[in-house]
Order: structure tokens, then C-alpha cells, then sequence
């Protein structure tokens, strides 16, 4: 009786946040969950409970199985807002459960979830299939170690989990080690981007977790994710579904020999998309069904920001502070631009979770990838604007090339007189929307004067 | 002349960063026209200490730091022996724990190279959070930390805690100092965001090896040393 009084508050609470324009995905159960902690336990969950957890690709990975579940007419309760912590898992898992039956409306439930707070979130092993995209460094003052990371998960499942694992990470291949349930594996072959040595000397996992060699390998594709071996233990990948032949340029790759498309030319897409298709396979949908839903109702991936400055296009990316992997990929997106172009990086605050100024996540991050001749110039805006440009500078990029904004206010003025190209701006959530306000202020403006 | 430095296990105590230490060493030096070498030493390499100016080592994981220490122990007589000829040893985050005593973590204790009497202990929590410090007459170091264990029995200490945590919450001190071997618990690129404590390393080796050290302060680390003070320490 109690747990349905408390699925029927939940629901009222979040419809009373809606009619006050409140954000109703997380607040609900921050109060419910007051009357029992436990009432996760008390649900009755569907027949699939999936977890997508990592440092990094977890959303876009959550995404795309979504999308293949629903374009096969699953039934799909998943967190679409990215609300992947306790509060936000509880306020969607009691606002689809039935309040009469007290189960969940869906054939699947999805979950992105933090990595470090899928124990508090479920106490049981209520997860049937958990993905780990991969344990990278990220976010140290919370996170501490990717060690401590990988610990977390393993931690919070019982052999009841059906792990799929990137094994092209090394870390994350050491769950196959002490997982005791079942395991599916996937990685990606060498492609046309793969490196023979790593971008930096300060890649995780380096050595054998059984006998403490160094790995050997044979190819990187970004940071420890490659392909490796001991060759003193013959510790390795060894690889379910294998992704081949990515080819960026044309938005493709293959997996067990089906030429799939990719929704974003980057490398990420290519494992978010072998991750989802790994996924759907294990849970019983058939090639086709999964190559329907990648191939001919494509997805749409976020949508970035676009703006316009003067007849220069304005592309906003967020930045990923903490996370030297994925803050790369941003700048690989940002490089994919073959056009003239300039770039605006910079952050007032580190993080949006606490207010630690650690900013030894900046040196982690390989920027000599900007030193391109397509780059016109490079602006460094916020209270750590001298720290980016002293980085950019330690990476050996062009000093000519740098400019520091001390008043943002200035930054349209000083981009019309001293910039060119296509403006791609990378900055930390506190200054997205600064800098968009003051971009929409040029344009209205300019069109007022028109 | 060169000056030549190694990082030492730069595969496994690379953890917040720390490569930037590295790049600050090489830029204080280049900017006084002297070259510098860097060799990369990890596992199994003979490490011949002795031939460097300056051995640099950063922090990692637990279990990164224990795999170290099993590798270092064979060299714990070559690092007395560098240690007392005055040359430069830098020491940031955990690796620290490495050259006392002992490192007690997760209810096991292990014996650490003995080469300092102190010890380090796991603590309840992990300790993280920025800190201040001072040393000698310089503007003060700045600095982050995140780290396992609390540190006991050090009375050599580096620096004066002004705002921060200390080698153990009891103390107002942090860091070891013993000749020339600078180990504190702040974690990163200590060295470029401290210009000023890099130049103080680099001005003392160039004067005793009789090369002209020349004061340059107009660089973007200074800047930005300047800056942090003015928005967090003002």
C-alpha cells in the first residue's frame, strides 16, 4: 500500500513542478525517497533492466539503443534528460511504474548511470545487462582513480549482470577477469586513424593486470584504448563483435561483415554505435531489425549550437573539463572542419559539481592537435584564461596565434577586427550561454539597425 | 652543456597531469638557452640515477604506486647515494609515500624503501581540496591535492601550510625536504603553475654548474600564477 501512495506522490509532485515550470526530473523523488530509501527494491522491473555506465559515451550509447528499441516497437522507459544520478533514476523508474500494479509500463528499462553511484541508485542486482563504455581518468576530485572507478562498478553488480565490455580498454578488460557471470565483448579493429604509439606518455592500464608486464600494442585508437597483449602472459582482448573498417569520411563501419552507418563522423560514434548494436544483439534482436534502425531511420545525434557572426557561421560546443578523452574529441570535431576557421576555449569554473580549481586535467589533454595551419587564431576567454593559453603554448602552438580576452564583453569586437573563419566556440556550461547571449545581442542588433 | 632529467615511471605515476612538471622544467631551461634531455624510465630499465640532474616522479593509483615500489626497491642505495650529492629530486602527489618507511593501505602494510623516517597511513577519506603554501621567502606555492594517506613522523618538512591540508590534519606542515629532494603531496603541474618555485630550482642548478641564470617573469605562468592569486587568495 505504501509503495503505491509513494509511486502516486512522485507522480503528483512532478506534475505540480511542470505546472510551476520547474524541472521535474530529479526534485520528485529527492522527496519520496525520504519515506523509504528503499523503494527501488519494491518495484516490479520488466523483464530487461539495461545500464550504460564509463567515463565518457554513455549518453550518446543510451541514445542510440533507444532509438533501435523504439524503431522496433520496444517499449522503452530510459532517462532521455541525462538525469543519470539516484534522484533522476527514481523520479523516471515511479513515474512509469503503475500505480495499481507497481510495475514498470515498459518491455525494457534503460539507464544511463553515473559509475559512481549505480550502488546507491540499486542496492539489489536489479540490472540484467550493465555496458561499460570505458574507465578513462575523469573528474579526479571526485573520481580519484580510474582504479577506484572501475572498482565501483564491479562492485555494485552480482554474477546476475550480463556485462558487455570495451575491451579495447584495457581496464575495463580486467572485469573479464573477476566478473563471475556472463560477458559479451566488443571492440574496433584497426582503422585508417589508428596510431602505433600513444598521442601522450600518460595513458592508464599500461601494465598486465595478471602478471605486471608492460602491454604490448599493436595499435591505439585514442588514450589506453587499442589493441594490446602481454606477451610474457598472453593476456588480451579477445573480441564477440568486432567493428571494422571505419571509415569517417563516409560515415560508415562494418560489424560481423554489415556495413553500418555511423550518425556522426567521429570515432566515438563508431563505438557507440557497436556498443548499442552488441547490445541489441544479446538482448535477441536480429541483424536486420538493428541495420534497419541504423541504416534507414537514422538517429540524430545532439545537436550543437549554431549561430552567426556577421557571414561567419558560429559552431558552440560544450567542453568537457576533467576528461582529457573527451575534451579531445571535441577538438577532433572541431579539426574535422577543414575551412579557416577560429577557436574560443576557456572556463570560469572548473566544474559544475563542485568548486575545487584542480586543473591538472589541462595538462592531460594532447592540444598539439590544433597546431593546424586551417586555425586562424585561438582565443582564450574566462578567470583561467592565462592557464589555457600557457597550455596551448606548452603544446607548441603559435603564440602569434593566441589571443586572451580580459573583458568578455569585448570578445565580438575583437573577434570582427582580429579573427576569420568559421567560429567554433568550446567552453566550460558557466560560459555557453554568456557567450551565446552576446553573439544573439550582435546579430539582433544588426538586424534592428537593418 | 645539457641538463638532463628523467621522469620516473611516466607510464605509471602520471596520474593528474603530471607530464606537466616535465614540460616546465624544459621551458625554464630552454628559456635560459640551456638544452635539456629527458630519458623516460619505468619498469625492468637500469636507471642509472646517477648521470641526471634532476629525477622527477608523480603520483598514480594505489595500485600503480605499490607495482613502483616493488621495482624501486633495487635502487633505493643509488637514490641515497644521489640524494646526498645535492641533486635534484622532485617528488609530487602519493610518490611521496614511496621513499619512507612504510605505506599502510587497505589493512596491509608494506615496507617502503626506508630511505626518510616517515610513514604514511591510509586515511579514513581520501583527502582532496586546494592548498597553500609557503616556502622560504618566495610568493606562495598554489596547488591541489588527492591522495589516500596522511603522512607521520616527518620532521624535515618543505613547506608551511597556510590554507590547505597538511602532511596529517594535526601539523601546519607539508612536504619532505632532505638536500635537494623536494616531495610534497600537491599533485599536477605543480611546476607550471609555480613559475617562481621553478625558477628557484633551475636558478640553483645553473649557478652551481657556473651558467648564466637570467630573470624573466613577463610569460603567460606568471601571468596566470598572478591571476589565481587575485580571484582565490585576495
Amino acid at each position: 500500500m505504501k509503495l503505491r501512495i509513494i509511486i502516486l506522490l512522485n507522480k503528483l509532485i512532478t506534475l505540480i513542478c511542470k505546472l510551476l515550470g520547474r524541472n521535474a526530473s530529479v526534485f520528485p523523488a529527492s522527496l519520496v525517497l525520504k519515506l523509504d530509501r528503499n523503494i527501488l527494491e519494491k518495484i516490479k522491473y520488466p523483464k530487461y533492466v539495461i545500464g550504460v555506465t564509463g567515463s565518457s559515451g554513455k549518453g550518446s550509447t543510451t541514445n542510440l539503443i533507444a532509438h533501435i528499441l523504439k524503431d522496433n516497437d520496444y517499449k522503452v522507459v530510459w532517462n532521455k534528460s541525462g538525469s543519470n544520478l539516484l534522484n533522476g533514476i527514481a523520479t523516471l523508474i515511479l513515474n512509469n511504474s503503475s500505480t495499481l500494479t507497481t510495475k514498470i509500463k515498459a518491455d525494457i528499462l534503460l539507464l544511463e548511470l553515473d559509475e559512481s553511484f549505480i550502488k546507491e541508485t540499486f542496492k539489489q542486482s536489479t540490472l540484467t545487462h550493465l555496458i561499460v563504455t570505458n574507465i578513462t581518468r575523469d573528474q579526479p576530485a571526485r573520481n580519484s582513480t580510474p582504479e577506484s572507478i572501475f572498482n565501483k562498478i564491479l562492485t555494485s553488480i552480482t554474477e546476475d549482470t550480463h556485462l558487455i565490455l570495451n575491451v579495447d580498454d584495457s581496464l575495463v578488460n580486467q572485469m573479464t577477469l573477476k566478473h563471475q557471470g556472463k560477458i559479451t565483448t566488443y571492440g574496433i579493429d584497426k582503422t585508417l586513424y589508428s596510431i602505433n604509439t600513444p598521442i601522450s606518455n600518460n595513458i592508464d592500464a599500461a601494465y598486465c593486470p595478471v602478471c605486471n608486464k608492460k602491454l604490448n600494442y599493436s595499435f591505439y585508437h585514442y588514450g589506453h584504448l587499442g589493441n594490446y597483449k602481454c606477451d610474457n602472459c598472453n593476456y588480451q582482448r579477445k573480441l564477440d563483435y568486432k567493428g571494422k573498417k571505419v571509415n569517417l569520411e563516409l560515415s560508415e563501419m562494418f560489424i560481423e561483415n554489415n556495413k553500418v552507418h555511423l550518425n556522426t563522423s567521429v570515432l566515438f560514434a563508431a563505438y557507440y554505435t557497436l556498443a548499442a548494436y552488441t547490445l541489441c544483439k544479446t538482448i535477441g534482436l536480429k541483424d536486420e531489425e538493428i541495420l534497419k534502425s541504423l541504416n534507414e531511420n537514422v538517429s540524430k545525434p545532439k545537436r550543437m549550437h549554431n549561430l552567426r557572426l556577421d557571414n561567419r557561421e558560429v559552431i558552440m560546443l560544450e567542453s568537457k573539463n576533467e576528461n582529457n578523452l573527451s575534451y579531445l574529441q571535441s577538438l577532433n570535431i572541431i579539426n574535422q572542419y577543414k575551412d579557416n576557421k577560429t577557436i574560443i576555449l576557456g572556463f570560469n569554473n572548473v566544474s559544475r559539481r563542485y568548486k575545487y580549481n584542480d586543473l591538472s586535467w589541462l595538462y592531460d589533454i594532447d592540444f598539439n592537435c590544433l597546431d593546424t595551419e586551417n586555425i586562424d587564431r585561438i582565443f582564450c576567454i574566462g578567470r583561467f584564461r592565462f592557464d589555457v593559453a600557457t597550455r596551448l603554448i606548452n603544446s607548441g602552438l603559435d603564440e602569434d596565434k593566441i589571443i586572451l580576452v580580459h573583458n568578455i564583453d569585448d570578445i565580438i569586437n575583437i573577434l570582427k577586427e582580429n579573427s576569420t573563419g568559421t567560429i567554433f566556440t568550446m567552453v566550460c556550461f558557466d560560459m555557453i550561454e554568456i557567450l551565446k547571449n552576446l553573439f544573439l545581442k550582435e546579430e539582433n542588433g544588426e538586424d534592428n539597425e537593418n | 652543456m645539457k641538463i638532463k632529467i628523467a621522469h620516473l615511471y611516466y607510464d605509471l605515476l602520471n596520474l593528474y597531469g603530471e607530464q606537466g612538471n616535465i614540460l616546465a622544467l624544459t621551458n625554464a631551461f630552454n628559456k635560459q638557452n640551456v638544452d635539456v634531455t629527458i630519458d623516460l624510465l619505468s619498469i625492468g630499465d637500469n636507471k642509472k640515477f646517477n648521470k641526471y640532474d634532476i629525477i622527477y616522479i608523480g603520483s598514480g593509483s594505489e595500485e600503480n604506486l605499490l607495482l613502483a615500489l616493488n621495482d624501486l626497491k633495487k635502487d633505493t642505495q643509488d637514490i641515497r647515494e644521489y640524494i646526498k650529492k645535492d641533486k635534484y629530486f622532485i617528488s609530487t602527489g602519493n610518490s611521496k609515500d614511496l621513499f619512507g618507511k612504510f605505506i599502510q593501505i587497505n589493512n596491509f602494510k608494506y615496507k617502503a624503501l626506508n630511505i626518510f623516517d616517515y610513514y604514511a597511513k591510509q586515511n579514513p577519506v581520501r583527502i582532496i581540496g586546494e592548498s597553500i603554501m609557503e616556502f622560504k621567502d618566495l610568493p606562495p606555492i598554489i596547488g591541489f591535492q588527492n591522495r589516500a594517506c596522511v603522512m607521520q613522523n616527518n620532521y624535515n618538512h618543505l613547506f608551511n601550510v597556510i590554507n590547505g591540508y597538511a602532511d596529517n590534519y594535526k601539523s601546519s606542515y607539508e612536504g619532505y625536504r632532505e638536500n635537494n629532494f623536494f616531495a610534497t603531496y600537491l599533485i599536477g603541474p605543480l611546476l607550471i603553475r609555480n613559475p617562481h618555485f621553478t625558477d628557484y630550482i633551475v636558478k640553483d642548478i645553473l649557478i652551481k654548474k657556473k651558467i648564466k641564470y637570467q630573470e624573466i617573469t613577463d610569460t603567460y605562468e606568471y601571468k596566470a600564477y598572478q591571476e589565481y592569486i587575485n580571484n582565490f587568495y585576495k
